[in-house]
């Protein structure tokens, strides 16, 4: 019996599961990530390997250890694409027995990839499956966003966080269309009447950078919820529906981020990196106080963005604060430069 | 007439016969930068983002050596050579990098998507003169010239003369009395580069071991012989060098060095795959540059190499 497993991104194990079940297949949610988890992907990776890499990899063996049969992994952008078939050998060769699906090659084979998980799924329920799922992961990250714009001013601590649990729950619940509109109307309404205070000093900074490190908080080390714990508004626009909705017209939208980048970049720097520079800069313009560029070591898109981020912080006068993790990247490290750059940001919106 | 500056360094290894005979042909003076040394080390790691592989740290420091001496800097932006595949993507931003590190850089900056150099032809090119045609006929003889580098370079030395890379009177050419010949395989930009691979092959030939590269090969053999080893592999100059260890393997190379810089990210997962398929057929090095010059732990590590190849041969023939 296929028991499926996939790699761990933040909350929307909630939507991976969902759409697996709905196909039909039995889910095993990938342990919870712990030191372990990175620690068993480092010793099994490539040393020069990039970070999310190491952490999915731990994430696939702690899952297979606890009897899970079928690895679903994604893949595109910059070295992403190339994870599923040097992570499926280094499982191989330590000796574990599965099934290896990757999944979102391209949109055309988005039927053909789910449909070889569960080959007795005719096409046209799939259908209703993905477009069920698609809904749930769109309203997920909608609420999800709307919280943590609003979560700094939350006047009673913890409001926005029950409510976000709660939401959670549901809409692993949730089974049908009608159900997902529902729950979006009456989460919504809830969210309006939660009290919120702006405080005199509204410091708003925006989060750029790569996929991974952007999405999945125990690699970046819980770094929004700290910074709404220290009153900042943060905005990031890298969500799982947002990398979705721009693999339609993938080239017009880089080149409408190329233009957004002007003078700065005049080419596409490849995966986000074209998105952090014009983002980054639309922040700034916008009157943001600062920026945190979150990458993995070695990011080559990311790192390609540096040199142009550089400018702009030095052109605009705006603190830009570049976070790069690898194995060994302190939590206590990353923890005194955020409460510095917090400072920093207060001592320059106070003057 | 103006002056065109092409770093020695990067897409330099690969295009260097077409990008000279293109400006040639349109009545520019093409300057290289000098073979890498000292200077252009220093100054590669001071002005590249630390996180930067060796080689871009490299073209840095030689993009520094040309700004201020010649008219324009030539720089493209190349995303794939194939299509479907891809370019390591800093070879995208190489324009952008260079135009946020110094200030004031005249650049021409193609793109180049799927082999497609047309690029050239049209605005990028519009200083020198607006007659497409002209340009045009400077391309064509410009890939010719390219072509016949190339083939020149498959049974003797052409294409590494022109780039100024060995003397006439050397060969890398695989001397028939060599008793041990190694593959030294990696991408062109690090192999032929004077602080990286040509320290490397100077050490094996004083050992007296013949040298193969990729370059030997028509790569598009090697190319297609990455198939037999990957097949989600995009990265075109990585699917030769995995190839190219392919097609040495079937023609009996006694071993293998890959040479890579730290830390190069395609690199760190095609050779991870390469070298877990392939070690048990023929002894493997993977020899990894960062800016840290040792070298004695190179030397260490070459002479171990060899001895143990030595070695393996005596006891399969005892």
């Amino acid at each position: 019996m296929k028991i499926a497993t996939f790699p761990h991104m933040g909350d929307y194990h909630v939507i991976f599961r969902g759409l697996l079940e709905d196909i039909g297949v039995r889910v095993m949610n990938p342990p919870p990530m712990t030191k372990r988890t990175l620690e068993l992907g480092c010793k099994h990776s490539p040393e020069a390997a990039c970070v999310p890499f190491k952490y999915t990899l731990g994430n696939f063996i702690e899952a297979l250890e606890k009897g899970a049969n079928l690895i679903v992994q994604a893949g595109g952008g910059c070295r992403f694409g190339f994870y599923a078939e040097i992570q499926e050998t280094i499982l191989r060769d330590l000796g574990y027995q599965f099934e290896f699906k990757r999944i979102f090659q391209g949109f055309g084979s988005m039927i053909s990839d789910l449909k070889s998980i569960n080959p007795n799924m005719n096409s046209r329920e799939l259908a209703r499956v993905i477009a069920l799922n698609y809904l749930k992961l769109t309203m997920f990250d909608r609420v999800d966003s709307l919280i943590r714009e609003n979560i700094s001013y939350e006047v009673e601590k913890g409001s926005y966080e029950k409510l976000r649990k709660s939401f959670l729950r549901e809409l692993a619940r949730t089974k049908t269309m009608r159900g997902v509109f529902r729950l979006r109307r009456k989460t919504l309404g809830f969210l309006k009447h939660i009290r919120t205070r702006i405080p005199d000093t509204d410091l708003k900074v925006g989060i750029v950078g790569e996929l991974y490190m952007v999405m999945e908080p125990f690699s970046n080390y819980f770094l929004e919820r700290e910074m709404a714990r220290m009153g900042i508004k943060v905005k990031r626009f890298v969500t799982l529906s947002t990398i979705l909705h721009e693999a339609f017209g993938y080239r017009k939208k880089m080149r409408r981020y190329v233009h957004m980048g002007h003078p700065y970049i005049k080419h596409h720097l490849g995966a986000h990196g074209t998105e952090s520079v014009a983002k980054s800069l639309y922040l700034i313009n916008k009157g943001y106080d600062g920026i945190i560029h979150l990458k993995p070591f070695g990011c080559m898109p990311e790192i390609n963005a540096m040199s142009a981020l550089h400018r702009i912080s030095k052109d605009k006068k705006v603190p830009i604060m570049h976070l790069s993790f690898d194995e060994q990247t302190s939590e206590t490290g990353i923890g005194t430069r955020l409460e510095a750059f917090h400072d920093m940001l207060r001592m320059r919106a106070n003057r | 007439m103006q002056s065109i500056g092409v770093p020695r360094a990067l897409f330099y290894y690969k295009y260097f016969p077409f990008i000279n005979e293109f400006f040639a042909a349109l009545g520019c003076e093409v300057i290289v930068s000098p073979k890498t040394n000292k200077a252009i080390i220093d100054n590669g790691l001071r002005l590249a983002v630390d996180e930067s592989c060796l080689s871009l740290k490299l073209f840095l420091g030689h993009v520094n050596e040309l700004v201020g001496q010649v008219d324009y800097l030539y720089v493209p932006m190349m995303e794939s050579v194939v299509n479907d595949e891809a370019l390591c993507t800093r070879f995208m931003a190489l324009p952008d990098i260079v135009r946020n590190t110094f200030e004031g850089v005249r650049i021409i900056e193609p793109e180049i998507v799927d082999n497609n150099f047309l690029d050239l032809v049209r605005g990028e090119t519009a200083f020198i003169t607006r007659n497409v045609i002209k340009k045009k006929s400077a391309f064509k003889r410009a890939v010719a010239a390219q072509r016949f580098a190339l083939e020149q370079f498959l049974d003797a030395t052409g294409y590494f003369e022109i780039l100024g890379i060995i003397d006439n009177n050397r060969s890398t050419r695989e001397d028939k009395s060599c008793d041990i010949n190694i593959a030294l395989l990696g991408h062109a930009y690090n192999v032929y580069d004077a602080f990286i691979g040509e320290i490397v092959a100077n050490k094996l030939r004083a050992m007296n071991v013949g040298i193969k590269t990729l370059e030997m090969l028509p790569t598009e053999d090697a190319h297609a012989a990455a198939l037999l080893l990957s097949r989600d592999m995009y990265w075109t100059y990585n699917k030769e060098i995995i190839g190219a260890a392919r097609l040495y393997i079937d023609r009996g190379i006694d071993g293998i060095i890959f040479l890579t810089t730290f830390p190069c990210g395609p690199d760190a997962l095609s050779l991870e795959l390469a070298i877990r398929t392939l070690k048990n057929q023929v002894p493997i090095l993977n020899l990894v540059f960062d800016e840290l010059e040792s070298d004695t732990g190179l030397d260490t590590r070459l002479e171990t190499f060899v001895d143990m190849i030595s070695l393996q041969r005596e006891a399969r023939t005892a």
